[in-house]
C-alpha cells in the first residue's frame, strides 16, 4: 500500500468512529456508498461442516435402491416430508415445507464437482475457494466477490463491513486478493465492549516478510476498531421480531437478522453449524442436527419477512460434500461426493432442480454422480441475486458456468444501472472547494449535489442536461460545517454517491 | 500411543498401498510410509513452519529432509542442522511468526514476571483464542499463523494482556496475581533514564525487528505521559508504567515473533 492510501484510510477510520453519532435514519438511507456498491441485496451463507448426509436430506422415497443400500438409516416414506410423487425432506425439516410452499425454497439436487475430493478440509478448501479439484486457490469466491464490489479497499474502507462471520475463526471464503475482507465476532455488544477504547495507528508497515505480517495483523485491528460501533448501532437500533430456537445456529441466525433489521449495510453473511460428520449413530444426531437448521432458518426468514427486509435477502447452505449410499457397520455413513444444497429467500423461485441421484448408476467408490458444478449455484447467486455481470461473475469463479433457473426475476446488473460514474471529488478532504470529475455514457439529465449522511440535499452544485463523456465541475462550498458528507451524481433515478470530509 | 489390530475388521488379503504390494497390517503400513522420500520432506516443511517461517524454502526443506532420512527419522540431528544454518538466522525471517494463543499466553506472563499462573484463567482463554490444549478442531491441526487472527482474537488477545496489567478479566472478576509494575521496571539497569528503559523495554517485549522511531517516541511519550524528570520514585510512577506496559502489549507489532 501506498503511504499516502494508508494515511488516507486513516483519516477515514476517524470518520467511521464517528459515523456511531450521526442520527440513526441515516442507516436507513438506501443510498449510503457501500450497499450502493451492491444493490442492497445480501447474501448469507450457511455452512454446514462435517459432510451433510445429502441423501437422508433430500429423500428419493420412491428408490428401493435407496432402502436396499440404507436397511437401518433409510428415512421412510410415510416418514419423510413430501415435497413432490417421489422426493421428501427429512422430518426434521418440517419448518421447510412452509418455505417450499410459498415457493422461497429452491433444491438444488445432486451437487459437486468433477474428482470429487473426500477430505474435509480439503474438500471445504475448494468450496470456499470455488477451484477446481486439482487446483490450489487460497482466497476465497465471496472475498473476491466483496473485492471487486470494493475495489478501493483497504486503501479506503466501506462505511460498514463488507462481511461479517459468526464466530472466531475467520473462513477462507471471505478472503481476497486484498486480504481479509469480513469481521468476525460471536456477539455484537462483546465485540464492542472488547474493542472499545483500541486505537488505530498511522505507521505504514515495513516492505519486509516481517511487514507482510504486520500488515495484516493492523488490517484486522483496523476492521475491528473500526466497525464494532457501526455494528452495536445497528444491533441497537432493532430487535428480533421472533423467538429463535436456543441453540448456537439460532444465536447466530438471530444476530444477521437483527443487524439486517438494524439497517447494518453489508451484503454478506456467515453462519455455520458443525457436526455434520455422521460416521457413526447417525440416525438420532442427524435428525438433531437438521432440527436445529431447520427451525433456525424458518425463524430467520419469518423474522426478516416481520421486519420488511426479506425481498433482499438470500441464504445458502453448503457443505463440503455428501454421504456415502452405503450405510457402514457403525450405523453411520462415510465420506461421499454430491449431495443437494438449499437456496432460501424470497427472491427465489421456489422448487426442485435437478434429478435424484441415480443410484444404480455409481462411481468406482460406491457414490453417485453430480449433476451441477458447485460454481453454477454461486455464479446464479453472484450474477441474479447480487446483480453481477456474466464477466466480472466469471473473473469471481475462474470462468463461466451455466447458470441455473434458481431466482424469480434477476436482479438488474450492477453495471446496468449506472450509465454514468462519479469519477472523483478531488482534493478530498477539502475546506472550502474542490473538484468533482464525472462520465457519462450517453447525454442525460443529471444532478450533481451534496446530501449529509441523513440523506440530505445540503447544496446543487450542477443540475440539467450534459453532454456524453467526462466532466469536471469545480465547486465551492464555504458554508459547510466540518464533517462527512456525500458527494451524490444522480440520474436516470440512479444515484452514485462518494463520501468526502469537509475539514 | 499403542495401536492394536482388530482381527474382525481386517482386510487379510494383498492390497496396494503408495504403490507397493503386500499384505500390510497396521505396522507394516507404517513401514511403507517411511520408505518414501515425501514423509521427511513432509516432517521438514512442519519443523521449518514452526521455527523458520510460514511459507517454506522447499530447497532448504530438502536439506533438511536428507539429514532426517540419514538419521533414520531421529528429529534431533535435523533440529540440529536447523538450529545452526545461517538460513536459520536470516535477517529477514525474524519477527515473522505470529504467535500460537499459547506462546503469547504463556510469553506475556514470563515478560512480566508473574509466576502464580491461573490455569483455568489461561485454558479458557486459549480456548476462545482457538487454540484448545490436546482438542484440534481436525485432523490437520492448528493450521497457524494469520489463522489465528480475527477481527474476534485480535482484539481478545489485547484483552488478555490488559488484564495481566490491572489483575482483572474483562468480566471484572479479580485474577490470582497481577504485574507488580515497579519491581518488574526496577529490573532493568536503565530504570531511572526513561529513553534506554525504553529502548529496553521495546527489545525485550517485542520481536518484531522494525520498529520505527516514530513508535518508540509515541512510547516513550506515553511512560512519561507529560513529565519532564522521569523517575520510578515519581508519585505515579506505577499507574505510567502500567499504561506504557499495556500500549507496548496492544501494538500489533506484539503479536509477532
Amino acid at each position: 500500500m501506498r503511504r499516502r492510501d494508508f494515511l488516507q484510510n486513516i483519516g477515514l477510520v476517524s470518520g467511521s468512529l464517528a459515523l456511531g453519532n450521526i442520527p440513526l435514519r441515516a442507516f436507513a438511507h438506501p443510498m449510503l456508498p457501500s450497499f450502493e456498491q451492491t444493490n442492497g441485496k445480501i447474501l448469507v451463507l450457511l455452512q454446514l461442516n462435517g459432510g451433510n448426509d445429502g441423501l437422508n436430506t433430500v429423500i428419493p422415497f420412491e428408490d428401493a435402491t435407496y432402502y436396499e443400500k440404507r436397511p437401518n438409516l433409510g428415512i421412510a416414506k410415510n416418514n419423510a416430508v413430501a415435497i413432490d410423487s417421489i422426493t421428501g425432506l427429512h422430518p426434521s425439516l418440517a419448518p421447510f415445507r412452509d418455505l417450499y410452499e410459498n415457493g422461497k425454497l429452491s433444491v438444488v439436487r445432486g451437487v459437486g464437482y468433477e474428482n470429487h475430493n473426500r477430505s474435509h478440509f480439503r474438500s471445504t478448501d475448494i468450496w470456499m475457494s470455488a477451484s477446481d479439484a486439482n487446483q490450489f486457490i487460497y482466497d476465497g469466491w465471496a472475498g473476491r466477490y466483496l473485492h471487486q464490489m470494493y475495489p478501493d479497499f483497504p486503501a479506503k474502507a466501506a462505511d460498514h463491513p463488507m462481511a461479517v462471520q459468526l464466530g472466531s475463526v475467520e473462513s477462507m471464503v471471505m478472503q481476497s486478493p486484498a486480504g481479509s475482507m469480513s469481521v468476525v465476532f460471536e456477539n455484537p455488544n462483546t465485540f464492542y465492549q472488547l474493542v472499545n477504547g483500541s486505537k488505530v495507528d498511522n505507521d505504514p508497515p515495513p516492505n519486509s516478510l516481517a511487514g507482510e505480517e504486520l500488515k495484516y495483523l493492523k488490517q484486522i485491528a483496523v476492521q475491528s476498531i473500526q466497525y464494532a460501533n457501526v455494528i452495536k448501532t445497528a444491533a441497537d437500533q432493532a430487535q428480533n421480531a421472533v423467538t429463535y430456537p436456543n441453540t448456537n445456529l439460532g444465536r447466530q441466525l438471530a444476530i444477521i437478522a437483527d443487524l439486517i433489521a438494524g439497517g447494518l449495510q453489508t451484503p454478506v453473511y456467515m453462519a455455520s453449524i458443525g457436526g455434520f460428520d455422521t460416521h457413526a449413530n447417525q440416525l438420532g444426531n442427524h435428525a438433531n442436527l437438521l432440527k436445529q437448521v431447520a427451525d433456525a432458518v424458518a425463524a430467520f426468514q419469518s423474522d426478516i419477512d416481520k421486519q420488511g427486509k426479506s425481498e433482499n435477502v438470500v441464504m445458502m447452505t453448503f457443505s463440503e460434500f455428501g454421504r456415502r449410499l452405503n450405510e457402514n457397520g457403525t450405523a453411520g455413513t462415510d465420506h461421499g461426493t454430491q449431495a443437494p444444497l438449499f437456496v432460501i429467500g424470497d427472491p427465489v423461485k421456489g422448487g426442485l432442480l435437478g434429478t435424484n441421484p441415480d443410484l444404480k448408476n455409481l462411481d468406482t467408490r460406491g457414490d453417485a454422480f453430480h449433476q451441477f458444478d458447485f460454481r453454477q449455484i454461486y455464479t446464479t447467486i453472484l450474477q441474479d441475486h447480487l446483480g453481477m455481470a456474466n464477466e466480472n461473475a466469471q473473473a469471481v469463479l475462474g470462468r463461466d458456468f451455466e447458470k441455473l433457473d434458481i431466482f424469480e426475476k434477476p436482479t438488474v446488473s450492477v453495471d446496468e444501472v449506472t450509465p454514468f460514474a462519479l469519477t472523483s471529488v478531488n482534493p478530498n478532504p477539502f475546506s472550502t472547494a474542490t473538484t468533482v470529475s464525472y462520465e457519462l455514457a450517453r447525454s442525460m439529465n443529471i444532478k450533481l449535489s451534496m446530501i449529509d449522511m441523513a440523506g440530505r440535499e445540503l447544496s446543487v452544485i450542477q443540475e440539467g442536461r450534459q453532454p456524453q463523456g467526462q466532466h469536471l465541475k469545480h465547486c465551492q462550498m464555504p458554508n459547510l460545517r466540518s464533517g462527512v458528507y456525500l458527494m451524490s451524481l444522480q440520474a436516470e433515478g440512479k444515484r452514485r454517491s462518494r463520501r468526502v470530509v469537509v475539514l | 500411543m499403542k495401536s492394536e489390530l482388530n482381527k474382525s475388521r481386517f482386510d487379510n488379503t494383498q492390497k496396494t498401498f503408495l504403490g507397493e504390494r503386500g499384505n500390510f497390517d497396521h505396522s507394516t503400513l507404517i513401514d511403507v510410509i517411511f520408505t518414501k522420500p515425501e514423509t521427511a520432506q513432509f516432517l521438514c516443511r512442519k519443523l521449518y513452519k514452526e521455527f523458520v517461517y510460514s511459507v517454506p524454502d522447499e530447497d532448504f526443506v530438502s536439506q533438511m529432509a536428507e539429514v532426517l532420512r540419514n538419521n533414520d527419522y531421529d528429529i534431533k540431528p535435523v533440529l540440529s542442522f536447523l538450529f545452526q544454518s545461517d538460513h536459520f538466522y536470516s535477517y529477514e525471517f525474524i519477527g515473522t511468526k505470529i504467535k500460537s494463543p499459547l506462546e503469547m499466553l504463556i510469553g506475556a506472563m514470563k515478560q512480566l514476571n508473574i509466576a502464580d499462573i491461573d490455569k483455568a484463567y489461561i485454558f479458557d482463554i486459549g480456548k476462545s483464542l482457538q487454540q484448545e490444549l490436546f482438542e484440534p478442531p481436525d485432523v490437520r491441526g492448528w493450521e497457524g499463523q494469520r489463522k489465528w487472527i480475527s477481527s474476534a482474537t485480535f482484539p481478545l488477545r489485547n484483552n488478555y494482556t490488559d488484564s495481566l496489567i490491572s489483575g482483572r478479566k474483562s468480566n471484572g472478576q479479580t485474577l490470582r496475581s497481577k504485574v507488580n509494575a515497579l519491581t518488574l521496571a526496577r529490573s532493568y539497569g536503565a530504570s531511572e533514564d526513561a529513553a534506554q528503559f525504553n529502548e529496553d523495554v521495546i527489545r525485550y517485549m517485542v520481536q518484531f525487528p522494525q520498529i520505527s522511531s516514530e513508535r518508540k517516541g509515541f512510547l516513550l511519550e506515553t511512560l512519561m505521559s507529560g513529565t519532564v524528570n522521569w523517575s520510578t520514585y515519581l508519585p505515579m510512577a506505577e499507574s505510567r508504567i502500567q499504561n506504557y506496559l499495556r500500549t507496548i502489549m496492544r501494538l500489533p507489532e506484539y503479536q509477532l515473533c
